[in-house]
Order: structure tokens, then C-alpha cells, then sequence
């Protein structure tokens, strides 16, 4: 039974990506204040040869790995929205959290990890995907679990980790 | 603070193996604004006349714009600057998610000179830039080399532009290829690459572009957005099918059988929606697209089954199929792929190929000088002559020239059947727009219809909105010869514009106006904080135009340049709804005239004018004649 964010997860279709980045674009435009893919909190992962295009974005896991994973207890749910939120001044870049998180979702900014807050409850890269392959809506478990599972194999297959360090 | 340019220019001497950041200056970036405008400025000042394409002289340069990777629609691209190899100006754009890259690592341009005594590969990683050895990468194909670099330097997020065994063998139409199939293809870039012992230019970016107001630029891309929804017939289209939705007989403009033809009879077995269900696996988009026009495709039976790629456009099955007349999807997308790992452009290798195809209808060359018989349709021979083309083996040696420098080689008459325009291959079949025909023969670049396609004379458009727009009820009356000046004269300003802030043309002239400069001006605006009005932004595509022109005049070009090939004269067209069609030579002139009126050029000669490079505030001496 889920208990946080009234059940809606960010779900990501992977099949409908077309790796164009107008989420990562967007995303860091509205948190950074500049087009900065690197800092974005969805990150597209491209294998342009095999045509495997693949989102990797929090998927608000219940438990959530990162939270387990963080020596500092410097990450926690917001239980409005549902998104794990760091707190930057506990957050000392050991990447615990990055090692952890079975997605690849969160990664090292420069002052703190970063991971996707769902931009308070109306994420901004639902709105500008032009393609229909991102959703902000209710889901079952059952269909959360699959979705997840596909998101795991497309991992495997793309060979995608997460880095360690900014660059 | 700079906005939207990067704000740096890398110069790298391959000889010398120095590299050096320039700041960029405010200069260029006012006048000539970005991408191809920088790129021709930078050109015109620093390779003198007469400098031969393959000297370590001539400069390679590559040009992102001030809207690469921002939000902007279509904002994913680059040009690719220098002395053409093939005709006079090289030029060349290309798309995907390169550029955006080398903004994020911090540049606008790269200009490169020199040669590399050995092979290497230029890495551009945010603030380090290295020459490193490229001994492995040499004589790989591009999707091996784009590969291996990823594998060697250990990101698979690095982009990388390169060339393949074509450009390594100075084959003159070599292309340059980032990604499975974006290609700068036309004017033979990847032979100058291949000349510098050049095999890759590899980014990685971790910065940004800054925006001077995010909000408005939101504003802006969501208001070009819903333009472009609204424009549905022609983005409708192509954003279902991609640019294979053109490719139909309406306007007689398929390059069939060496333009022999321009109605292909067998057009509908290529037809798009076949394509879409039998073949796509999913739609590729260049970097913030909204409407991704690259199938990722599959070929589930037949001979090639298992082959997966990226494309084709419109270009390449008109190339690879209407040219030689191969009516086989599969055979063109082999074809297609095969092209593009040797780094061939697509264009230019059709068109020589079908070129031979008809030396050998005609009796000039025979299975002795290919090795085998150059039937029409026949995909096998297709084939076997990209690979003799990329490598120059037998045959594929005289084609590699390119088609002037092979009808020159071949002699026995075969010179006759050439169709270039600026020594660049004939593009479309020219003989049933007027306004067409008349673009592709002014083109900067030689033919083409990339540098200013009215093909809006095709849509329909009102007699009322054409004198409203251009002056003239007829502008837009594919037959007439009468307002056709202003008309390309608007749409190379436009293409020029598109190049210059590096959005993709199908936003531009070919969304048939789901926009005006306007908007792109209010994009520009947002971006970078430099209030410029449509008009002013197109008097600066203006600007770079008059400054390609300065290049080619100084290269020897001139009013007999400017002339559409002796086919489109003197042959009607033999079928399809234009039959019968050919362009008048006499009405040829006074359109020819009424063009260089428009451009303030001198009309005997064809030189841009004192007074208008003054106008445009361009200091460059020309000869009077």
C-alpha cells in the first residue's frame, strides 16, 4: 500500500523515447538556470547503434536504496509528492547513494547528489517531452513492478553506470 | 556574462600540433551571428584565392550556432566551413546531438589547419583538448571508429564527428558522419578532413549554455511549438513518415535515371507507410526535436535480413533508388548504410553512379572499363560501385573525382552527359519549377536545394498572399517566370538565416511559413539578449550571403556560373504531370537578371557590387570583371 505522493509515480516509456533530450534540457534549464544535460536529473542513456534509448530518473522506490545506503541520513522522502529530497548541508559526496540506487537515477552534483524532487508534485519534463514518454499519474504495483523490471533489463542491456564523479 | 554563445573559438594547427582558445569576437558575433555565417567570414579571411582544397592551407571549420543546444526547436546542428574539394565553397550542415555537445564543452567554432604527419583524432573534453594517435582508427568505418573511441576513452556519451574510408581516400563527395547516419554530407568536407590525416573530432561537454531569460525562451519554444502542430499537412507528414513523405511525382523533381526523367514510375513502391509498418522500430530525434524525423529501422526478411539502421531521407532513396532506378526498399537501404559507414555523401554517389549508368546506355564506357554491365535498376551494381567509389578501385577511381572531373577522365563524349552546376552534382530535375530551377543554379555551394527552395511555387499558395508576400501575383506559379528573383532571393536569405542560428530548415522555409524571422528573433532574443527583429536578422543572413559570393567570385566565379545544366534547357521533360516541360533559355536570362537586381550585384558580371558590400558594411575588394 502506498502511503506518500496520493500513489502517482514519474513513469518512464522507454520505446517512445526518441533521445531528442528536451527533458534533460528543460529539467536543468529550470533547476540550474542553464541547458546543462550533465546536471539534469533525467538523464538519457543513448545506444545509438542498437536504437536502445532508455530515461533514467528516480523511480521513488519503497524502500528506497539511496535513503538506506547514506551514511549521513541526508536523504529523505517528501511525503507530499512522494520524491527523495537531499539535504545538501549533510550530503558530504561520499556517492553511496549512487552505488546503490539499482536505476542509476542519482548521481554526484557538485555540492551535493543529486536526484529528481518531481519539481514539487508537476514535473516540468512531463510537460515538454514532445513525444508522450514520460507520465505523472497513479499506478498499480503490479504494473510499477513491471514497468521497473523492464527499466532493469534495458539497463543491463545498455551496459549504463551511473559516474562517481562530475565528469 | 555571454549568453547562448559558448563564447570561444578552438584553433587547432595539425602541424604544428598547437591549439590555441580565441576568444569570440563581438564582431562576428553581431554581423555574422553564428554557424555558417561565422564560418564563411572566418573562410574568406584566411584562405587566400586560389588555395587548392587539399593544401594544408585551407581551413576546415566547424561552426555551432547561437541556439545549439538550447531549447529551441530543431536547434541541434553545425556547418562544416571550407574550400571545396569538388566545386569552389564547401559547405555543409548536419544534425544530431554533436554540436550541442562542443557547446557544452565550452566552444562555438573549431577551426583546423595543417596536416598531421601521422593519422590522429582531436578530444575535446570540457577545457582539455588533445591530438591523439589514430593509427587504430585509420581505414575503420564511421559507425567502427564513432565506437572505438567510445570504448578507448571509456564514455559511451561522447559524440563524434568523422570520416570514413572515403574521406581517407580523398574521395572529392566524402562526407562527414556524426551518430549511424547524421552526415554533412554535400561538397566533400570529409576529402579536407582525410587531407589533415584528420580521422575524428570526439566531444564530451559537461557545461551549459546560458540563457539570458529562461522564462521567455520557454514562452517562445512553446509558441513555435504549437505553430508547428498547426502547419499539420507538411510537419504532420514528415512527423509520421520522416522525409521519405516526399519522395512522389507531383512536381517531376526525382532525379530519375541521371534526370533523364523527373517522374519515377515506380516512386509508390517506396511509398513511406509501407516503410513505417514493415520497417521502423522507433523515431530518432536531433537534439530537442519535436518532431523526430530519423527511423531507427530493421529489415525482418529477405536477403538483408538483420540489417538495422538509422534513415534514409528523402536524398538518399532518391539517390540510391529514383537515380539508377532501383525500385527495391531493402537494396536502397543497404545502399543507404553501406554509404554512410564509408562516409559517402548520399547525394553526390547516387547522382555519379547513375551518371554511369547512362555513359553505358549510351555505348561511351562498357562492362570492359567497370568490369561488369551497368544496367538501369540493377541495385547489385549499385552496390558494388559505392564500395569501388569509397575505396577508388577500378572504375570507382574516376567516379571518386566526382561527375566534371570523370566526364573530363572518360573522354569519348562523356563530358556531354555531365549535369553540375558549380561542379557540384545536379540536385533535383529542375524542369518544372521555375523558381527551383533558378535556386539551384545561383546556389553558393553549387546545385542544391538546401541553400534557397522555393518550392513553396508546389503548395498552392493564393495569387492574393503571393503579391502580399513577394510583389508579384505569380511568384508562386511553379511555370511563371515573372517575381521569381525576390523569391529565392527571400528563401536563401532564409536558409542562410536557419544556418546561421543552427536550426533545422524544416523549421525554417520548408514549415512554409508556420513561422516568420520573427519568432526565431524572439527565440535569439530570449537566448541570448540581443534584440534583433526578424528583418535585421535576415539582412545579417544577407550579409553572409554576399560574403560566400565574395569567396566564389574570388575562386573565379561569375554570371556563367549562375546556369541551370544543359539537360534542363534543352530536354523536355518525357513524362508525369509535367510533361513536356523544359526552361527557356531567353526567359532563363531575364530571370537570371532580375535575380542579381535583387542582390544589388552587377548583372553582366554577376560580382557582388561596391555599393551593396558597402550597404552591408562588408570591406572586401573584388575584381570588376
Amino acid at each position: 500500500m502506498v502511503e506518500f505522493g496520493e500513489g502517482k509515480f514519474l513513469t518512464v516509456y522507454p520505446d517512445r523515447c526518441a533521445g531528442c533530450m528536451a527533458c534533460a534540457a528543460i529539467c536543468s534549464l529550470v533547476k540550474e538556470g542553464e541547458i546543462k544535460p550533465s546536471a539534469s536529473r533525467i538523464k538519457i542513456v543513448r545506444r545509438e547503434w542498437s536504437g536502445l534509448y532508455l530515461q533514467v530518473v528516480c523511480q521513488q522506490c519503497d524502500p528506497p536504496a539511496c535513503r538506506i545506503a547514506c551514511p549521513k541520513n541526508a536523504i529523505s522522502r517528501d511525503m507530499g509528492t512522494g520524491a527523495m529530497l537531499v539535504d545538501p548541508q549533510k550530503c558530504d559526496l561520499c556517492g553511496a547513494c549512487v552505488r546503490a540506487c539499482p536505476f542509476g537515477a542519482i548521481h554526484l552534483g557538485e555540492n551535493s547528489a543529486i536526484v529528481c524532487d518531481l519539481c514539487g508534485g508537476e514535473p516540468k519534463c512531463i510537460e515538454w517531452c514532445p513525444h508522450a514518454a514520460l507520465k505523472f499519474s497513479p499506478l498499480g504495483t503490479s504494473e510499477r513492478r513491471k514497468i521497473m523490471d523492464d527499466l532493469l533489463g534495458l539497463k543491463k542491456a545498455a551496459g549504463y553506470k551511473p559516474r562517481l564523479s562530475v565528469k | 556574462m555571454m549568453y547562448g554563445w559558448a563564447g570561444k573559438i578552438l584553433r587547432v594547427d595539425l602541424s604544428r600540433e598547437k591549439v590555441v582558445k580565441q576568444q569570440l569576437p563581438d564582431d562576428l558575433r553581431i554581423n555574422f551571428i553564428g554557424g555558417r555565417g561565422i564560418n564563411a567570414k572566418i573562410l574568406l579571411d584566411e584562405v587566400p584565392p586560389g588555395t587548392d582544397a587539399f593544401d594544408p592551407e585551407n581551413r576546415l571549420i566547424f561552426g555551432t550556432g547561437p541556439l545549439t543546444g538550447t531549447l529551441a526547436p530543431g536547434a541541434g546542428r553545425f556547418n562544416i566551413t571550407t574550400r571545396s574539394p569538388l566545386g569552389y565553397l564547401g559547405d555543409s550542415n548536419s544534425g544530431g546531438h554533436w554540436a550541442p555537445e562542443l557547446k557544452f564543452a565550452g566552444y562555438d567554432h573549431v577551426v583546423i589547419w595543417g596536416r598531421a604527419q601521422k593519422p590522429v583524432y582531436l578530444w575535446i573534453c570540457d577545457d582539455e583538448v588533445q591530438i591523439k594517435n589514430a593509427a587504430d582508427l585509420w581505414g575503420r568505418d564511421t559507425w567502427e571508429a564513432q565506437q572505438m573511441i567510445r570504448e578507448e576513452l571509456g564514455d559511451q556519451e561522447i559524440k563524434t564527428a568523422c570520416i570514413g574510408p572515403a574521406g581517407e581516400n580523398l574521395v572529392r563527395f566524402a562526407s562527414v558522419m556524426t551518430g549511424p547516419k547524421n552526415a554533412a554530407g554535400r561538397t566533400g568536407t570529409g576529402a579536407v578532413m582525410g587531407s589533415k590525416n584528420l580521422k575524428a573530432i570526439s566531444v564530451r561537454g559537461t557545461g551549459g549554455v546560458k540563457i539570458k531569460d529562461p522564462e521567455k525562451l520557454m514562452e517562445a519554444t512553446e509558441k513555435f511549438r504549437q505553430e508547428i502542430d498547426r502547419s499539420g499537412r507538411h510537419h504532420g507528414g514528415r512527423g509520421t513518415y520522416g522525409t521519405l513523405w516526399y519522395i512522389h511525382n507531383y512536381g517531376c523533381i526525382l532525379v530519375t535515371r541521371h534526370h533523364q526523367e523527373g517522374y519515377w514510375e515506380d516512386a509508390d513502391k517506396l511509398n513511406p507507410r509501407i516503410f513505417h509498418e514493415k520497417y521502423v522500430r522507433r523515431w530518432i530525434g536531433c537534439f530537442c526535436c519535436p518532431k523526430p524525423c530519423t527511423p531507427h529501422f530493421e529489415i525482418r526478411e529477405g536477403p538483408y535480413k538483420g540489417l538495422t539502421g538509422d534513415g534514409p531521407e528523402f536524398e538518399t532513396v532518391a539517390s540510391y533508388g529514383a537515380a539508377p532506378v532501383v525500385a527495391d526498399l531493402d537494396t536502397v537501404l543497404k545502399a543507404a548504410t553501406v554509404g554512410d559507414r564509408y562516409g559517402l555523401d548520399c547525394d553526390s554517389t547516387g547522382r555519379v553512379i547513375s551518371y554511369a549508368m547512362e555513359l553505358f546506355q549510351r555505348g561511351i564506357i562498357s562492362d570492359e572499363d567497370v568490369g561488369f554491365p551497368l544496367k538501369w535498376g540493377d541495385g547489385t551494381a549499385v552496390l558494388r560501385l559505392i564500395e569501388m567509389i569509397a575505396f577508388r578501385k577500378g572504375f570507382g577511381d574516376v567516379l571518386a573525382e566526382g561527375e566534371v572531373r570523370a566526364g573530363r577522365k572518360i573522354g569519348r563524349g562523356a563530358e556531354k552527359y555531365v549535369l553540375a552546376i558549380k561542379n557540384l552534382e545536379q540536385h533535383e530535375t529542375c524542369r518544372s519549377g521555375r523558381g527551383v530551377a533558378l535556386a539551384q543554379a545561383t546556389s553558393t555551394r553549387g546545385s542544391d536545394h538546401l541553400r534557397g527552395d522555393p518550392s513553396i511555387e508546389f503548395h498552392g499558395l493564393a495569387p492574393e498572399e503571393s503579391e502580399k508576400r513577394f510583389g508579384y501575383r505569380s511568384a508562386v506559379d511553379p511555370l511563371s517566370y515573372e517575381g521569381k528573383g525576390i523569391l529565392v532571393v527571400l528563401t536563401e536569405n532564409q536558409a542562410a538565416l536557419a544556418d546561421m542560428l543552427e536550426v533545422c530548415k524544416m523549421y525554417s522555409f520548408w514549415g512554409h511559413i508556420s513561422y516568420t524571422e520573427d519568432m526565431l528573433a524572439e527565440l535569439f532574443a530570449s537566448v541570448t539578449g540581443v534584440e534583433m527583429s526578424g528583418a535585421k536578422l535576415l539582412r545579417a543572413a544577407e550579409r553572409v550571403y554576399n560574403v560566400e559570393r565574395a569567396f566564389i567570385v574570388r575562386e573565379g566565379v561569375r554570371r556563367r556560373d549562375d546556369y541551370q545544366t544543359w539537360r534542363t534547357f534543352d530536354e523536355p521533360l518525357p513524362s508525369g504531370p509535367h510533361k513536356g516541360q523544359k526552361l527557356d533559355r531567353d526567359r532563363y536570362e531575364t530571370m537570371l537578371d532580375d535575380y542579381y537586381r535583387v542582390r544589388g550585384w552587377d548583372v553582366r558580371t554577376g560580382i557582388p557590387t561596391k555599393e551593396k558590400l558597402r550597404e552591408l558594411g562588408l570591406s572586401i575588394s573584388l575584381p570588376d570583371e
